[in-house]
């Protein structure tokens, strides 16, 4: 999927930069904008599917809450680390940091915000920590835990890096990964604008 | 950002209340993942007709590693401190 991702925004950004002057960028912006609502429109529709998510998180009790948490506090160490050797703000640190691999939301919140810089940054940060958790997930598994697994996955552990995580642990892991997901997935709408 | 909230909400109703016949959720999963290729796909084309994003995207591909990079490290780094503390009784 990554691949195709990649080459679908490659091809993106070629179409841009050729047809750019051809197309009004209003109405770039105002598909981007519907085709953020159509995708989230079908994602919560997968969402509130998902029903065994709320028997597995009675069974495990609050305590698998605190593998978002971990993951969303230490995704905003994270960056703000960076914002220690580079000219960015620490705030914008942390709304890019905030993206927790959610790309196509992340990008698009801080652009809307005007900074059109920071949101390539989200955007590409993002989608690179997708690939990431793609060749990560198997190491973190096997030589630190399978709890770990799970962080580098952040929002994507739902869906797109879900197999990769449960190919690697368990299947109480992979439940466990899924319910960190949703969290995240739920967290992001609500933490990028806090720091915008 | 309301959009946002209420699109999901709309999606999580309808799929909580199962409106939908199995035919219908095959082809959420697939709508899902054309939406998703279309948005990337005009986000790219916007970054694309940016003549000045364009230019500095040689510069904030590296800056975008490196925050890829912090944000994987530090997540492992606070999930491992928690897994030790919490999980402790399970092992791996």
């Amino acid at each position: 999927m990554s691949i195709v991702i990649l080459i679908t925004l490659i091809f993106g950004i070629v179409t841009g930069v050729f047809a750019g002057n051809t197309i009004d960028g209003i109405f770039v912006e105002k598909m981007s904008s519907l085709l953020l609502w159509l995708l989230l429109f079908c994602v919560g529709i997968d969402m509130g599917l998902n029903k065994q998510v709320f028997v597995q998180i009675k069974k495990l009790g609050f305590k698998i809450l605190l593998i978002p948490f971990g993951v969303a506090v230490g995704s905003l160490l994270g960056g703000s680390v960076v914002s220690l050797f580079f000219p960015h703000t620490l705030k914008e640190c942390l709304a890019i940091s905030s993206g927790m691999g959610w790309y196509s939301l992340s990008g698009i919140l801080l652009t809307k915000a005007g900074n059109t810089t920071g949101g390539t940054i989200s955007f590409l940060a993002n989608v690179m920590r997708e690939m990431l958790t793609f060749i990560s997930v198997p190491f973190i598994a096997k030589h630190i835990n399978y709890y770990c697994a799970i962080a580098p996955g952040g929002a994507t552990a739902m869906d797109t890096t879900l197999a990769i995580i449960s190919r690697n642990t368990n299947a109480t892991i992979a439940v466990m990964a899924f319910v960190s997901g949703v969290s995240l997935t739920m967290i992001v709408p609500i933490l990028v604008p806090v720091f915008l | 950002m309301i959009n946002i909230l209420i699109s999901l909400l709309l999606g999580f109703l309808i799929g909580y209340k199962k409106i939908l016949s199995e035919k219908m959720i095959l082809l959420n999963t697939k709508l899902q993942t054309v939406f998703l290729l279309l948005l990337i796909f005009v986000m790219g084309m916007s970054i694309g007709m940016d003549k000045t994003i364009f230019t500095q995207l040689p510069t904030l591909g590296g800056t975008a590693f490196i925050f890829a990079v912090a944000v994987c490290i530090g997540s492992v780094v606070v999930v491992y401190v928690i897994s030790r503390i919490f999980f402790r009784e399970d092992k791996k």
